[in-house]
C-alpha cells in the first residue's frame, strides 16, 4: 500500500466510524432501558410501574442520555438513590455497570471492521 | 479475614457515629426517620476483585443519605459526613486492609424532599469509593 493509498483508507474509515459507533452506543442505550425496566419490574409494583418511564435520547451521535422522563415526578429519583426512608435500588446505575464493557466490546469490533 | 461491602459499611457507621449530633446507621435509618442522621448503605456486588479473596485489591462503593428536618440541616449533616470521610483511611477489624475513601465524582446529588413521610424530611446522597489494599 502507497502513502497515498493508506492516507486515502485512513480517511475512509474515519469517515465511517461515527456512523458505526452510534448503532453500537445506540444499541447499548436500549440494553440499558430494558435491564433497568426489568430489574425494577421485579421490585415491589408501585415501584416497578415507574420502569416504564425509563427512556432514552441520542444526544448527537455518540452520546447517549438514560434515564427516567419527568414523567416519573420524585418515584425515579427515590428508586435510584434512595429517600430518607428508603434504601438505593440504583436499577439504572447497575444497568450502566453490566452493560459498559459489552457496549465497549462491540464498539471496538465495528472499527475494526471498516478496515476489513 | 476476607472484605465484604457490608463490613466495609459497618465500620464507616462506626467512624461517622463520631461526629457530634449526627447519628449513624446501617442501611436502614429509624423508622420513623428522624433528621440528622446519616445512613450508610453498601453496595453488593463488587465488579473488580472477588470477595472474599484477601490477597486482591478490592473497590467497595457504598452510598451515604443524609438527612436533616431542614434543606439547610441536610446539607449541614452532609458536609460533616463528607468533610469526615473525604481521603479517611479506616481499618477493618480483624483483618489487615486500610481503606482510603474518596467520593466518586457526580454522584452527589442535589438536597430533596421525601414526601412519603407525614413529618417532611430533606436529604442528600454521595456514592463513596474505599480502596481495600492488603497490606500482607
Amino acid at each position: 500500500m502507497t502513502p497515498a493509498e493508506f492516507a486515502a483508507e485512513l480517511q475512509r474509515v474515519s469517515a465511517g466510524t461515527d456512523s458505526a459507533i452510534s448503532k453500537v452506543v445506540e444499541k447499548g442505550a436500549l440494553n440499558i432501558k430494558n435491564d433497568a425496566r426489568a430489574s425494577l419490574s421485579s421490585s415491589n409494583a408501585g415501584k416497578s410501574a415507574a420502569g416504564q418511564f425509563i427512556n432514552y435520547d441520542m444526544s448527537g451521535t455518540l452520546e447517549a442520555e438514560i434515564g427516567y422522563d419527568k414523567m416519573a415526578g420524585s418515584l425515579g429519583t427515590m428508586n435510584e438513590y434512595g429517600s430518607a426512608g428508603n434504601a438505593p435500588k440504583k436499577n439504572l446505575a447497575n444497568a450502566l455497570e453490566r452493560e459498559a464493557p459489552v457496549t465497549a466490546k462491540y464498539a471496538a469490533e465495528a472499527v475494526d471492521d471498516l478496515w476489513r | 479475614m476476607a472484605i465484604s461491602a457490608r463490613l466495609v459499611a459497618v465500620e464507616v457507621v462506626e467512624y461517622l457515629d463520631g461526629i457530634t449530633n449526627v447519628a449513624a446507621y446501617l442501611s436502614e435509618g429509624p423508622t420513623p426517620p428522624v433528621g440528622k442522621t446519616v445512613i450508610v448503605h453498601p453496595d453488593a456486588g463488587q465488579h473488580d476483585g472477588p470477595l472474599g479473596n484477601p490477597d486482591r485489591d478490592l473497590r467497595v462503593e457504598f452510598q451515604t443519605t443524609s438527612v436533616g428536618t431542614t434543606a439547610e440541616q441536610a446539607l449541614w449533616v452532609h458536609d460533616q459526613v463528607a468533610t469526615r470521610l473525604w481521603r479517611s483511611t479506616i481499618t477493618l477489624d480483624g483483618s489487615t486492609n486500610t481503606l482510603p475513601i474518596f467520593a466518586i465524582p457526580g454522584t452527589e446529588q442535589p438536597v430533596r424532599r421525601d414526601d412519603n413521610l407525614a413529618d417532611p424530611l430533606f436529604y442528600v446522597t454521595c456514592s463513596w469509593m474505599a480502596h481495600a489494599r492488603p497490606s500482607t
